[in-house]
């Protein structure tokens, strides 16, 4: 068996908040091969975008804290690295990609700035003739119609879609082995996110690239990925290949979320099937299973949390529902 | 007879600029719209943001005052009214907003919120203001107690519950919604979408639901009406409109639908562009520019909307184009 390219071992993150301590991650484990591509899907707070910003020690400090676990890129320790090793990791190692390009750039620098910064920091032998060069090929590469005409602009002259394009492009000046793309689409309309999506994927495929791919959006979820894993109040519920996952759900809470997409073959104005009640808060979990308060299949062994089952590559947390 | 009726409607905005705040320029956000809604029936709109849709619905319910055309609501035009004037139809076409936490005061508690538009409108003494507030709470889905409690304290589909109690309190015959689910998750979107179906048995509302996402609207709405730009380019029945699109844009929106329906795999097929701006127009039809099948001819004239079987569409091609739906998808 090949050793993958990113394991996650029982990731455990909490904040502190003026409330007391918020225990957000509690024991997320995924892998990820080369080349592949995973989506993280939830709804708010279900901890996708902690998971993210744990895996890149990005976390805001001082509140978020890595409570335990490991996080290995290639079977290097990233949560043991110093400030300095892990700029070395960000950006020829991992790159990312954020939801709100607005506030992701610069907005007082030109675009010729901003990219150059970026490509020499990790390659600071480059001429600026050089970098200028390279500035053009990554912009050409994501898409940008005349990039020459580009660079000079600053992020507010560009579109949502155009500056989600100019991210993606810094994201992958250093050539990174993962891209972690945070809600990248959420922001745009649907026509410009078939644009991303479609490039991404490319760029993926062309690359070798392996990716994770966060969203709250199912459709994009079984648009571009291969596994995906599902969140729910900070613990993984279910993960497996998409192709399974997606046409026989088993985790209670997959199977809501399913039915209760509008989906488009759905007959109008029917009743839509729900999930009874509310995300609990963070700081009032349930003990056992975090499902077990929204469960229509709850019993009494759900106080206890359940063991993880596995087989064919799928996982799942459930004591009622067997793979 | 329809409940309500647009016709030809027109609303742009000024760009001001200089030292003198000298007028511009000027947004074309709504560039002569006409439609109607029957009673109980939903009609959906949908298109991108900047298209003009939430200014449609505002200039509607006069939040925003036309630059041209009519509204009719139960045959009576309500344009250039006063504002008392405007209070009978205030009373029977209310709005839904997208983010309930911004359209309520945050200082009032839920009670106070809901009793409000008794208030305003001199409507029954104090017991019966109570009774009522409490009717609504039960109608919505909330607890008696949520009365003295405040907007903070509940979660964003409970918040957009309290929104939409305000709204039927009055027991209007229009609702006007303006993306009411875009910000809430999947699990909770269903449940107000739930709501909104019975409130509309139960009461025989009408509505006009402003949306984004596609499937949300499909779900919801008896017609549904394509913009882009501030001008419908198609309006047809639901089931029409996705199984025999006319307008090259409608297509273009299917298309980019991502689908969890593993059986119907697709190729994304992205439109090439951004929407132009709203401030520079292109010439004759305002799709042009990214329309797959455009011509020459194209850029000539603006197309009208025209009757196609079951379907207005306004593209100049529409004759001659067989757009495949939904049922592209399909490989």
């Amino acid at each position: 068996m090949t050793k993958p390219l990113l394991d996650v071992r029982n990731l455990a993150v909490s904040f502190e908040t003026e409330r007391g301590r918020a225990a957000v991650l509690d024991g997320v484990s995924f892998q990820l091969n080369a080349g592949e591509t995973l989506g993280l899907v939830g709804e708010s707070g279900c901890g996708k975008s902690v998971t993210s910003l744990a895996i890149t020690r990005l976390l805001p400090k001082p509140s978020g804290q890595i409570d335990q676990g490991e996080v290995l890129l290639d079977g290097v320790n990233l949560l043991a690295l110093s400030p300095a090793e892990l700029r070395k990791i960000r950006g020829p190692r991992i790159g990312m990609v954020f939801q709100d390009a607005m506030t992701a750039l610069n907005p007082v620098k030109r675009l010729h700035q901003q990219m150059a910064e970026s490509i020499s920091l990790h390659a600071p032998e480059l001429s600026p003739k050089a970098v200028q060069a390279r500035s053009l090929e990554l912009l050409n590469d994501v898409g940008i119609p005349s990039p020459e005409l580009r660079l000079n602009d600053y992020p507010h002259q560009l579109s949502g879609g155009m500056r989600q394009r100019v991210m993606i492009a810094m994201a992958l000046s250093a050539e990174p082995d993962l891209l972690i793309a945070d809600e990248p689409t959420t922001a745009l309309d649907v026509t410009v996110q078939a644009q991303i999506l479609a490039l991404i994927q490319r760029l993926q495929k062309e690359r070798g690239m392996a990716v994770i791919f966060i969203t709250h959006d199912l459709g994009v979820v079984a648009q571009i990925c291969e596994r995906v894993a599902v969140m729910y109040a900070g613990r993984i519920a279910e993960q497996g290949s998409v192709a399974d996952l997606f046409s026989d759900p088993k985790h209670p809470y997959t199977r809501g979320l399913f039915n209760s997409i509008p989906h488009l073959d759905r007959e109008p104005l029917t009743e839509l099937p729900t999930i009874e009640g509310l995300v609990p808060s963070p700081f009032d979990m349930p003990r056992g299973c975090r499902f077990s308060t929204r469960c229509p299949q709850v019993t009494e062994r759900c106080k206890q949390s359940p063991e993880l089952q596995f087989k064919q590559g799928r996982e799942l947390a459930c004591h009622e529902v067997s793979l | 007879m329809s409940l309500l009726k647009v016709t030809d409607l027109e609303k742009r905005f000024a760009i001001r600029g200089g030292v003198l705040r000298g007028v511009k320029g000027w947004v074309q956000a709504v560039n002569g719209v006409s439609l109607e809604v029957a009673p109980g029936k939903t009609l959906g709109i949908v298109g991108e943001s900047g298209c003009g849709k939430s200014t449609l619905g505002r200039a509607i319910l006069q939040l925003e005052q036309p630059t041209a055309g009519d509204v009719e609501f139960e045959g009576q035009s309500q344009i250039g009214r006063s504002k008392q004037d405007l209070l009978a139809f205030r009373r029977e076409a209310q709005m839904v907003f997208q983010d309930a936490y911004e359209a309520l005061n945050a200082r009032h508690t839920v009670g106070r919120i809901l009793r409000e538009p008794f208030e305003i409108h001199r409507l029954g003494s104090e017991a019966e203001r109570d009774q009522w507030v409490l009717e609504l709470l039960h109608q919505v889905g909330l607890p008696a107690e949520a009365i003295n409690r405040y907007p903070h304290e509940f979660s964003g589909g409970q918040r957009q519950r309290i929104g939409i109690a305000r709204a039927i309190a009055l027991n209007p015959k229009l609702l006007v919604c303006d993306e009411p689910v875009s910000a809430l998750d999947v699990s909770v979107q269903s449940q107000i979408m739930n709501l909104l179906m019975q409130l509309q048995r139960q009461r025989g509302l009408a509505m006009l639901f402003i949306a984004h996402d596609l499937a949300v609207v499909k779900h919801l709405s008896h017609e549904i009406a394509v913009m882009y730009l501030g001008r419908i380019v198609e309006i047809a029945p639901t089931k029409t409109l996705f199984e025999a699109p006319k307008h090259p844009y409608t297509q273009a929106l299917l298309d980019a639908i991502p689908t969890v329906d593993l059986d119907r795999p697709k190729t994304l097929k992205p439109l090439e562009g951004d929407v132009p701006s709203p401030i520079n127009l292109p010439s004759g039809c305002a799709f042009r520019t990214r329309c797959p099948y455009a011509t020459e001819a194209c850029a000539g004239s603006v197309p009208a909307l025209e009757l196609n079987d079951l379907t207005r569409v306004a593209c100049h091609r529409a004759a001659e184009l067989s757009l495949p739906g939904l049922a592209s998808q399909t490989q």
